[in-house]
């Protein structure tokens, strides 16, 4: 069983590849570079280094986000056009999730982070206990500084991004300690691990997974109102 | 496999149409589909960006599928990817974009990255391949209103566009201002056919020697003739009469501005493109050119005119037939979307 993972909800895009439960390759991208550009070179460049060709892949597991949703798109396009090209199944998986299993082994919950917008983020706690992660709360679309009252009294993890400009504000209005987790494995490696994980216990992959956007887009959230959103015309 | 026989998947997402083709040679239509999202956009009075994009994600794949099973042709008998890089929404462009490139990439096949504004300007060819060249095409679109020479050996030269609005993107405006939903061009269209220009509507840089159009005027003075009427005798409008004063506006500048660019370069045929083209009183006027300038004048189907595939499928497979063995078909795992991509400039 070899499975590609690919992300595109964070910042740095990333592809890895795991075969029967082990990370053979992963890589990270720029966070700067394009997402359409960065993410087929790197399954290229990577499958030329491991000797993999595309028909050798048996199933594709895409982050479905919460996320950039113009990086999750061109992740789930790209896994779709991967996937119909080689007869290989695709599946998904949640962002947050995929950041939980990439976290190192923490004691108590860890709460993963992705941006939203500005000064809003995407976040859900999870409980690590050896196996895929276990969720506990969210995921929820807040105010990055809501992040302090998720600790519930206890040590505040957090894994991700979009919360590093405000981890003093964070730090200060939180009940107990606040950590910030490195990730132990790119989101693309992790999220290939947890659809091992899945396949070995006979869980459903899915054919054709959909994005998760969480929030509702500016457009619906100015519908009605005095409306930001600024109509294009077609063509 | 000779050219003949060359199979193209063609994928256009750059805005708010879904669509797949796929073809046969240069001009063989075996299948085009188009999905449209207009019930979507017409809350808004114009297309939401991000709300295209979700809707692209959803039917890429559903939309291949039905392409190739109308064609009768599966994955693996497809020679050529032919995909919309630019100009358009990026996020929309990059939906289609990274499906075409994974597609063809892992099916070891080329791809050539069209410009959607090539793609309608070739769109005239399907129908016709035999059009004499070099062509003078006006490209009148909700988003573009430009004016290309397509020389004989098929490259573009951009002439001329807009000032200000797109031609398009005037009758969505004047549409919304009367209160007659979107898409507007359509509805003008056949309540124009209703009415008289009785209106004083001007024709932008009638008397100017530019081929330079400008269509923020005449949805001006709509406005105006509007707020005027309002005061004068209230709600009940002479909408009819304000849609075909506004339409002959806009046709009589897309007629100047095409009649003059043919008396200054000499093309061999005339070719009307993009949404605006299906516009009744274009055909009409701007066909009529042709027996005045003794050049045929081509204006593809109606649906030819708005977005689709088969015109990208025909534009990459031009492309690809004319010079197989450029790079760029082979090694485009880094190609990225240009969302500002005006060709031939």
């Amino acid at each position: 069983m070899l499975i590609l993972g690919i992300d595109g909800a964070l910042s740095e895009p990333s592809v890895a590849v795991a075969r029967e439960g082990l990370v053979l390759f992963s890589k990270v991208g720029s966070p700067k570079a394009s997402i359409s550009r960065d993410v087929l070179r790197m399954v290229s460049e990577g499958f030329r280094e491991y000797s993999i060709s595309a028909e050798d892949i048996s199933h594709i597991c895409v982050t479905r986000g919460p996320g950039s949703f113009t990086g999750i798109r061109a992740a789930m396009a790209t896994a779709y056009g991967l996937a119909d090209a080689t007869g290989a199944r695709v599946g998904a998986v949640g962002t947050l999730e995929a950041l939980a299993m990439a976290a190192p082994a923490v004691d108590g919950p860890i709460t993963a982070v992705s941006k939203a917008r500005k000064g809003i983020v995407y976040s859900a706690t999870y409980r690590k206990t050896g196996g895929a992660p276990e969720l506990v709360h969210g995921p929820v679309e807040a105010p990055v500084e809501n992040l302090a009252g998720q600790g519930g009294g206890l040590p505040l993890v957090l894994i991700g991004e979009g919360f590093e400009e405000e981890i003093a504000k964070i730090r200060k209005n939180a009940e107990g300690a606040v950590d910030i987790a490195q990730k132990a494995m790119p989101i693309a490696a992790a999220a290939a691990m947890l659809a091992f994980w899945r396949l070995e216990k006979g869980e459903s992959f899915g054919q054709s997974p959909s994005p998760e956007y969480i929030g509702r887009s500016q457009a619906e959230l100015t519908q009605g109102g005095s409306g930001k959103t600024q109509p294009l015309y077609g063509g | 496999m000779t050219d003949n026989e060359l199979i193209t998947l063609g994928i256009e997402t750059s805005c708010d149409e879904t669509a797949v083709a796929v073809l046969r040679g240069a001009s063989q239509v075996l299948s085009s589909k188009v999905a449209s999202q207009d019930d979507i956009h017409s809350a808004h009075g114009g297309i939401v960006p991000e709300l295209a994009c979700r809707r692209h994600i959803e039917l890429i794949r559903p939309m291949t599928a039905s392409a190739l099973e109308k064609a009768g042709v599966g994955f693996k008998d497809i020679d050529l990817v032919a995909v919309t890089r630019g100009p358009g929404l990026v996020g929309a462009l990059l939906v289609g974009l990274s499906y075409a490139k994974a597609l063809a990439w892992a099916s070891g096949l080329p791809m050539v990255g069209v410009n959607h504004l090539e793609g309608h300007v070739m769109s005239a060819m399907v129908e016709n391949p035999d059009m004499p060249l070099p062509c003078l095409a006006l490209m009148v679109s909700g988003g573009h209103t430009e004016l290309f020479l397509l020389s004989q050996s098929h490259s573009l030269e951009w002439l001329s566009g807009t000032r200000d609005d797109a031609a398009g993107e005037a009758f969505d405006k004047v549409a919304r201002l009367l209160g007659l939903g979107y898409p507007g061009g359509p509805i003008i269209d056949r309540l124009a056919r209703e009415g008289k220009p009785v209106y004083d509507v001007p024709v932008a840089l009638k008397s100017e020697d530019t081929l330079e159009f400008s269509f923020s005027g005449p949805k001006t003075a709509v406005k105006n003739i509007v707020n005027r009427l309002k005061n004068e005798i209230g709600e009940n409008l002479p909408v009819a009469d304000i849609c075909a004063s506004f339409q002959s506006a806009v046709v009589q500048a897309l007629y100047g501005k095409t009649r003059l660019a043919a008396r200054r370069f000499h093309p061999a045929s005339i070719a009307v493109v993009g949404g605006v083209a299906r516009n009744s009183a274009v055909r009409r006027t701007i066909g009529a050119l042709g027996e005045e300038l003794g050049i045929p004048v081509i204006i593809p189907a109606p649906e030819l005119c708005t977005d689709n595939a088969v015109m990208i499928a025909a534009a990459g497979a031009g492309r690809f037939l004319r010079d197989r063995n450029n790079p760029e078909f082979h090694d485009f795992q880094e190609m990225d979307a240009t969302p500002s991509w005006l060709p031939g400039v």
